[in-house]
Formats: C-alpha cells, sequence, structure tokens
C-alpha cells in the first residue's frame, strides 16, 4: 500500500500523472499515424553525484534525516558535487485522423505540460554548512565557491502540427512560469577561529528569484521540435530523432528579486554600543543583509526557459527484430548540468511485453542502469520504468526514478 | 478529444491532494554575539578619573547649581499708553506740530528689585500709533534713556490719514538689543522707570484739517520678552529656598551587598561672581539607595548661615569671592555617607541676596558673566572593597521562533573574559515576562576571576575566565514570553591570599575585554 502510496506521491507532488518526453526511454518509430492518439508520459527522477536515495527522498517528501543518514552522504562529497531534480509530465493529443490546412499528411496536435527541473552544482563544504552548522568548520576554513543553482518550474499549452508518416513535430507553447532561480555563489569563503568567536566572510554572488505563492507570475512562448531521419542502420534503416524542446524564453512580469553580494565580512560580535543602540540585533531597525552589504532590488526580466535538445536512435515496435539498440546524448544549454549520454537494448520477447535496459552517464550524476517494462496492446502502449534501477532498490542509491509513458491511439 | 477532458479533471484531484510532510534536520552553529572592552572611560560618563601613582583616583569638580542674572531679575512684559487729546476745536495747518512732547515715565513693576541701570540683550517695544487726524501725521517716538553707543533711541512713524470713526493704525517694532536703559528717570534718582516723548507734526504737503475735543491721538508701546545681560541697583533681598537632586544611575544598580571605601573628602564651594554679598546654609545632605537605606550628612556647619561675599572689580575685572566646606572623616560622616552607595542625593539650602539691605545704595552689579556657583568636588583614591555588592540591570529582550520553521531548541552562550580590575563577579540571568515575573533563571558555570588571580601581561594583571550559560530546550520554547533580560552580577574584591573582600586600588588603564557567543543547536525544517 505504502509503494502504491509513494508512487502516486512521486507522480502528483509535480503535478502530474502523465509523463514528459524529457526521457531516455526510447521514442518510437512505428506506423504512421491514422486516427486520434492521445499520448501522456511523465517523469520524476532526482539524479545526484554524492547524495544518497535516502537522504534526497526525506529530504523532498519530508521526515527526519538523521546524523546517520548525513554521513552516509556527506562521506561521498568531493570537491565538486551535482544534484538535479527533474519531475514533469505532458500530455498530448494528436488529431490523426484529419489533416491541417487542407493537408491530410499533417494532423494537429495540442499538448499541455508541467515542468520541474532543478540543477545544483556545489561543494563539499557547502553541504556540510547547510547540513551539520558552522560547528564543524572551527578553525578553517568552509569553501562554498562555485556553487550554483537553477531552478523552474512552469506549466505549457501549446499548439502544433505532426507529419502523419514520420512523426516529426513542431510545436508553439503559451508558457506560464510558477517560480524561477538563478542563483551562483562564484566564491565562498567562511574561515573561523578555534572557538568560534571570529568569523571571516569572503563571498562574491548573485541570485535572481521569484518570490511569493502566486501561480502566475511570468508569461513566455517556447517551441516544442522533434524531427525525424531515416537513415541507413546496417542492412537496413532506422529513425534518428533530433528534440529540442521548450526553447524559449518568458518575461517576469510579476518581478523578482535581485541580491548580490561582494563583501568580505569580519565579524567577532557586535561592541557594546551597538547593542544598546537603535541598531542593536534584536531590534525591529536591524537588518542582517544591510550589515553583510547585500543589494537587495527588484527587476522585471527575461528568463531563458530550461529547454534541452536531444539527438538520439529509435526503435520500431513494428520491426520484427526481437532486439534492437538506442542511445543518444542529451544538453541542457541553460543548465551547468554536463551532457548525459544513454544507451540501451530494446527487446521484444512477445509482442504483448516488451522490455528495455539503459546505462546512462552525465546529467546531474553519474552512471546509472535503467529497466523498462512495455505492455503493448492493440489500441495501448504503456511503459512504466525506471532509469535508475539501483536508486530504487538499494538506499544506497544516488537518485530514484520513475518514468511512464501511455499512448492511446483511438478508434475513430 | 472527448477522453482529453475526462482525464484533465482526474489530474487536476490528484494535485490538489497531495500534501508534503517537513524535512528536519539538526546542525550545530557558533555565532559571535559580543566583543567588547569596558575600561573607565567607557563605564563612567564625565572624565572625573584620574590616574595618580599608577591607580586611578576620582576627581569630581562639577557645579551642582548656579544663579545667574536671569534667575534674579525677570523684566515683567509692560505696556506703555500715551493719549493726547484735542482741548479745543481748531484747523491744524499743514506742517503743525500739535503734541507738546512732554517727557513721560512709566513705571516698571519688579516689586522690591530697584534697577538704575540695565542692558538689554534682546527683545524691544513693540509701538502702535492710531490717528483720528484727516491728513498724514509723522509721529515721533523717543525714549529719553535708552542709547546706544551715545545715541538716544528715536523712531518715526508715518500715519496714513483717519477719521474719529476710523482711526488710521500703523505699528512697528524698535529693537532694544545693545540699549542701555537709564532707569533712574527724569530726576536721575529714582529707579525702574522707563521714559518716553511723543511728537506729532502734520504733511506740509497736505491739506489743513480740523479737530475736535472729540479726537484723540493714541500711542502704545508693549515690552515683550526683554532680556537683559546687565543691570545694576538694588536686587532686593530674595530667599531663594532649593533642594538639588543629583541622580547617580550606575548606583541604582545596586541592590545589595557592603561596599568599603577609603578615607575621602568632599568639598563644597560657593563662588560668588554677583557683585551683592549673600548668605546661605546647607538644610539638609542625604542620599538613599536602592533599598532605600538613607544617610545624612553630618556636618558643624549644617543649618548654620555661612557669609558669602561680594564679587569685586568690574566687568572686565571680575574677582568672584569664594567660600568652602569641606567634609571629610574629622568633621562629618562623608565615608559613611559614600560607603551607603545611595543614588538618590539631595542637597537642601537657603541662599539669600542682600541680607543686610540695601547697603551698597543700589550699586549692585551683575554682569554677563555673573553667577552664584555651587561645586562639588571629590578626590579620592579609587580603592574599594565589595563584599557580594549585588549589581543588577534589566535590558528589553525580544526573540521570536516559529517551531513550525528552522528554531533553535537549545544552546548554550558562553563568555570568554579577560579581567584586569580587581573584582570577581558571579553572573546570573533573569528571563522575564512582561509583568516582570520570572520564567527561567540562568547561572553562569563559573566566576568571573579578578585579576588578582592572574598574571601580568602587557603591564597589567589580568585573569581570563571562560564561561557558559547552558539554555535549556524548555526554556527555548518559552523565549517567546521573555520580554526583558535582568543581568545580576554579584561582586567581591578577594585578597588573593585569603580569598576575603578588602579595598583594592584600581589599576591605570584597567578594562574587562569579553566575547560572548553562542552555541546553538537549531532544528531546520523546509
Amino acid at each position: 500500500m505504502m509503494k502504491i502510496g509513494k508512487l502516486l506521491v512521486l507522480i502528483t507532488c509535480f503535478n502530474s500523472a502523465v509523463g514528459s518526453a524529457q526521457m531516455i526511454y526510447p521514442g518510437y518509430s512505428d506506423s504512421a499515424i491514422s486516427q486520434p492518439i492521445i499520448e501522456m508520459d511523465g517523469i520524476f527522477d532526482l539524479q545526484g553525484s554524492a547524495i544518497k536515495r535516502e537522504f534526497s527522498n526525506t529530504l523532498l517528501f519530508g521526515g527526519f534525516i538523521d546524523e546517520g543518514m548525513k554521513g552516509r552522504s556527506f562521506e561521498k562529497h568531493s570537491a565538486v558535487n551535482r544534484f538535479g531534480i527533474n519531475a514533469n509530465a505532458e500530455i498530448r493529443y494528436i488529431n490523426g485522423s484529419g489533416g491541417f490546412m487542407k493537408r491530410d499528411s499533417v494532423a494537429w496536435m495540442i499538448k499541455g505540460g508541467y515542468f520541474a527541473l532543478g540543477n545544483l552544482i556545489y561543494g563539499q563544504d557547502a553541504f556540510g554548512l547547510l547540513f551539520y552548522g558552522n560547528e564543524s568548520y572551527l578553525n578553517t576554513t568552509a569553501d562554498f565557491s562555485n556553487t550554483r543553482l537553477d531552478f523552474a518550474q512552469f506549466q505549457k499549452i501549446g499548439f502544433g502540427i505532426v507529419n502523419k508518416k514520420n512523426k516529426s513535430s513542431v510545436t508553439l507553447n503559451v508558457v506560464n512560469v510558477q517560480n524561477y532561480v538563478d542563483g551562483t555563489i562564484r566564491k565562498g569563503e567562511l574561515t573561523q577561529n578555534e572557538d568560534g568567536s571570529q568569523i571571516n566572510l569572503d563571498i562574491q554572488g548573485n541570485m535572481l528569484a521569484t518570490t511569493g505563492a502566486n501561480f502566475n507570475k511570468g508569461l513566455g512562448l517556447s517551441l516544442d521540435v522533434d524531427y525525424r531521419i531515416l537513415v541507413p542502420w546496417g542492412k537496413s534503416t532506422t529513425t534518428f530523432q533530433v528534440m529540442a524542446q521548450n526553447m524559449g524564453a518568458a518575461y517576469i512580469y510579476n518581478g523578482m528579486q535581485k541580491i548580490a553580494v561582494d563583501s568580505n565580512y569580519s565579524y567577532s560580535g557586535f561592541d557594546f554600543e551597538t547593542l544598546t543602540s537603535d541598531s542593536n540585533p534584536f531590534g525591529d531597525d536591524f537588518s542582517i543583509f544591510d550589515s553583510l552589504g547585500i543589494e537587495k532590488r527588484d527587476v522585471k526580466r527575461f528568463v531563458p526557459l530550461p529547454g534541452y535538445l536531444q539527438v538520439a536512435k529509435l526503435v520500431d515496435v513494428t520491426s520484427a527484430k526481437k532486439v534492437q539498440s538506442f542511445f543518444g546524448i542529451r544538453l541542457y544549454p541553460t543548465f551547468s548540468s554536463i551532457p548525459q549520454l544513454f544507451a540501451g537494448a530494446y527487446w521484444k520477447p512477445t509482442e504483448l511485453l516488451h522490455v528495455a535496459g539503459s546505462v546512462t552517464y552525465g546529467g546531474f550524476g553519474n552512471f546509472r542502469g535503467g529497466l523498462f517494462l512495455t505492455l503493448n496492446l492493440k489500441q495501448v502502449n504503456w511503459m512504466l520504468g525506471t532509469e535508475d534501477v539501483f536508486g530504487g532498490v538499494s538506499k544506497k542509491g544516488y537518485g530514484e526514478s520513475l518514468v511512464t509513458r501511455l499512448i492511446w491511439k483511438i478508434n475513430s | 478529444m472527448k477522453q482529453l477532458f475526462l482525464i484533465l479533471p482526474l489530474l487536476a484531484l490528484l494535485t490538489v491532494a497531495c500534501k508534503r510532510e517537513q524535512a528536519v534536520w539538526e546542525s550545530d552553529w557558533q555565532v559571535p554575539l559580543l566583543d567588547d572592552t569596558l575600561n573607565l572611560d567607557k563605564l563612567v560618563e564625565d572624565s572625573i578619573v584620574s590616574v595618580n601613582g599608577g591607580y586611578y583616583e576620582l576627581a569630581i569638580d562639577r557645579t551642582i547649581y548656579e544663579l545667574k542674572l536671569s534667575d534674579i531679575v525677570d523684566i515683567p512684559d509692560t505696556t506703555i499708553k500715551d493719549d493726547y487729546g484735542f482741548t479745543f476745536n481748531t484747523n491744524v495747518p499743514p506742517g503743525a506740530s500739535f503734541v507738546p512732547g512732554n517727557v513721560e515715565e512709566h513705571v516698571i513693576d519688579m516689586g522690591d528689585i530697584e534697577l538704575k541701570k540695565i542692558r538689554v540683550k534682546s527683545g524691544g517695544v513693540q509701538i502702535t500709533a492710531k490717528s483720528p487726524i484727516g491728513t498724514t501725521c509723522f509721529f515721533k517716538i523717543q525714549l529719553p534713556g535708552a542709547t546706544k553707543n551715545g545715541v538716544t533711541l528715536t523712531q518715526e512713524f508715518e500715519v496714513p490719514p483717519g477719521s474719529s470713526s476710523n482711526l488710521s493704525e500703523v505699528s512697528g517694532f524698535v529693537d532694544l538689543a545693545g540699549y542701555e536703559l537709564d532707569l533712574r528717570g527724569q530726576t536721575q534718582g529714582s529707579f525702574n522707570k522707563i521714559q518716553s516723548k511723543m511728537s506729532v507734526k502734520t504733511d506740509a504737503n497736505g491739506p489743513q484739517v480740523s479737530v475736535t475735543t472729540l479726537d484723540t491721538l493714541r500711542f502704545t508701546a508693549t515690552i515683550n520678552d526683554l532680556v537683559i545681560d546687565y543691570a545694576r541697583g538694588y536686587f532686593g533681598s530674595q530667599l531663594i529656598t532649593d533642594t538639588i537632586s543629583e541622580n547617580i544611575d550606575a548606583l541604582s544598580k545596586i541592590s545589595s551587598g557592603i561596599i568599603d571605601l577609603p578615607s575621602s573628602s568632599i568639598e563644597l564651594e560657593l563662588v560668588n561672581g554677583l557683585k551683592m554679598s549673600a548668605k546661605a546654609k546647607l538644610t539638609e545632605l542625604k542620599n538613599v539607595n536602592a533599598q532605600q537605606s538613607t544617610v545624612n550628612m553630618t556636618h558643624p556647619t549644617l543649618d548654620s548661615w555661612i557669609t558669602i561675599n561680594s564679587a569685586t572689580g568690574t566687568e572686565n575685572s571680575l574677582q568672584p569671592s569664594s567660600t568652602s566646606l569641606l567634609f571629610d572623616g574629622s568633621n562629618s560622616n562623608v565615608e559613611q555617607y559614600l560607603e551607603n552607595h545611595g543614588a538618590k542625593n539631595d542637597i537642601g539650602f537657603e541662599l539669600q541676596l542682600n541680607p543686610w539691605g540695601n547697603v551698597s545704595g543700589g550699586w549692585d552689579e551683575i554682569f554677563p558673566q555673573s553667577s552664584l556657583k555651587v561645586n562639588l568636588k571629590a578626590n579620592m583614591p579609587l580603592a574599594v572593597g565589595l563584599t557580594d555588592v549585588v549589581l543588577k540591570d534589566t535590558f528589553d529582550f525580544s526573540f521570536k521562533q516559529d517551531f513550525t520553521k528552522t528554531h533553535v531548541t537549545s544552546g548554550t552562550m558562553w563568555v570568554k573574559a579577560t579581567n584586569a580590575f580587581p573584582l570577581s563577579g558571579v553572573v546570573t540571568l533573569y528571563l522575564l515576562d512582561a509583568s516582570g515575573n520570572t520564567i527561567a533563571t540562568i547561572n553562569g558555570s563559573s566566576t568571573f576571576s579578578s585579576s588578582v588571580f592572574g598574571s601580568v601581561v602587557n603591564g597589567i594583571l589580568q585573569k581570563q575566565s571562560f564561561v557558559e550559560f547552558p539554555i535549556a530546550e524548555s526554556v527555548l520554547e518559552q523565549l517567546d514570553l521573555v520580554k526583558q533580560l535582568s543581568l545580576k552580577v554579584t561582586m567581591n574584591t578577594p585578597n588573593p591570599n585569603t580569598n576575603i573582600s578588602e579595598q583594592m586600588a584600581i589599576p591605570a588603564d584597567a578594562f574587562f575585554g569579553f566575547k560572548v557567543g553562542a552555541k546553538l543547536k537549531v532544528e531546520a525544517r523546509i
């Protein structure tokens, strides 16, 4: 029951029970579209290079992070670590039985989607400071330089056209930005003496973030392009997909808070006069931002959406081959993540049940192995899988992944 | 397409049904709070300490009472009215003078003060002239006896044509600043008299006008807010009875204990810069400490009149007279008085000016720099013996915590002190609610040691202490209720050999350096 609940949470906490296209599971290059199709896909993916699944799971879904849990993740950290979250869902309706603009080879398509993408690059000391406190860094320097956080949460509604024959498509979307964060600490060094009575903070950084709880903070446009190319493959041919998703920008008219700091701050405590003055640290007029020389201002500006580019070899579910390969590469140009490489095998033991396995490297984490099961009925093709098998079965894993895809060919 | 519209509401329902639990973890933080060094310069308001032989001594010299000219003489606001009525009906030709221009005298009521001469520092006369004459008139006002650089004050006003039923009116202000006013009147033998003289002339280019017995020219002069900086005459035999209260806030924080001071003396010096004699007597000299214990000073001169001689010389060569009252161990209980550490000090006195009447024949003088001052002087070694002297002070405090968000669960406040004062102290913190009730008591883990137990560093004896104040979780849970923080310090001046409190001289450059920090366990909730 708990598993089912968790499954539901995994899907619904990120606003969807439907899937996104941002998964490594291969797309199909099957028969031409001739009937209406509803496609839903979704992914919930936590991935880190050092943070254990037990830790990230508790951090995300709640609960107590005990010392053991912190320790097991902390010891795995190195100078540069990555952590990412990718939770998204998309639903598409393709009017496959009709044409578009008097052209029968093209169908129109509408889609809606929810996306939450976050990426964090940080050092071990940043993790240590946040989860252990500064007491662990007495008589030394905690270096949290080169910390970078990107996060975007947005929804989109789009209209596009699909080539019925090869399923290439292009969609123009209107995007609602719900939350957006772009922060960097270029230099961050906290030096303390032995008894913690002297602190020196050398910090340079800036952050741009939406504030408030309102759903709509900005509007924008994005373009989704799915271009499929048939290329020779051995004695046969195969389909390669060049995909660009969420390529666009939004204007945050609701305003963002821009915080910038560039200061070297030495602090050993307030003096007696300050304590008894109007600006005493326990008074209403005291501002920690002023004390640290942090500049805060509200700005309205365009921000890039976290689009991604993917080039991948697809599989053909209608093929007579029992085993097919798939592979590809994915890039997030606006995020500071490394490219993600993936490859796998697609096995059709029966017409009803298909199985795929994958290996990935990069993105927000290191090596991962995935497993996908597909139920292939006459009208419905439903896949459920994970891009991180180890994370799914062991707390020692570095992430968690759940992916699903439903394709429903409707009788017209 | 129909199916699509069935799925969307289901997705929305699932979305709303999701509520996330908080992630919680604990972390340990060290936060410096205070870093300062207190010495006598910071502790004492005025510069009342000096160094003698490597030790501090108290050197107080402050004026606690001052009687100046403005306290003795207050020129009342005075209105002078001068009306001229016509005694017969006549025609007045152009350019005719028709008011005789007699000098009028006006008495300023100042009780038994009889002034012959004053000099105005600020203020003046507001003059109003009203005319019923049907042609332009020129009013000329003179104040004989009011001179500046030898020139008599004269002011002219042009008053437009008026009528009996509708008087024309002109107002003006004559600034008297810098003027010397001879108040002896026309006879030169009187006092408190201002003279005035008015003449009126019609416009030489105007028409001939007729006047009747019903017409009256009206002239009003009002002396307002006159401040003088010199006066000569007789200032009366005023008796001034007053009590000077000197509150020493620092002493009010001592709530109990015994203070032992060395032999000391206090001097009250009466400095008379007024050119008149006076006499004074102390009626009371007492202090009250925080425990409401009162000590009355005893001294042979208490309740006895002391003669205060007149100052001598001129404005430029004034020589004040000086009279001293010394309170020492031989003639008073001054040591007991000081050891009462009374925060409220009352000095009651009576002062009589010119006790023997107008013996100078009206030649008493008060110059701008003249005053009768009472100066308090004290010189004593700053050596003090403290036995369980309790100093208590209360500060406003506010620290709000939301236990559903990131908050402090427990902690310890620590103080690292370097003490160069020969005092030891035990510190206790009391957390008080809005009504002053104690919510929690936090005891320091040890004593802040006296410098006498330390060693010489940089030429001064000093001792380091590390004291912790543990703040339990139960205390932090009530922190929202805390509105005041009360600090209690129990002080002693122990002899390093006997550990018994005795008088300790405070070395020059003594200091109390401290760093205060907090070690906190924080429960983060996101």
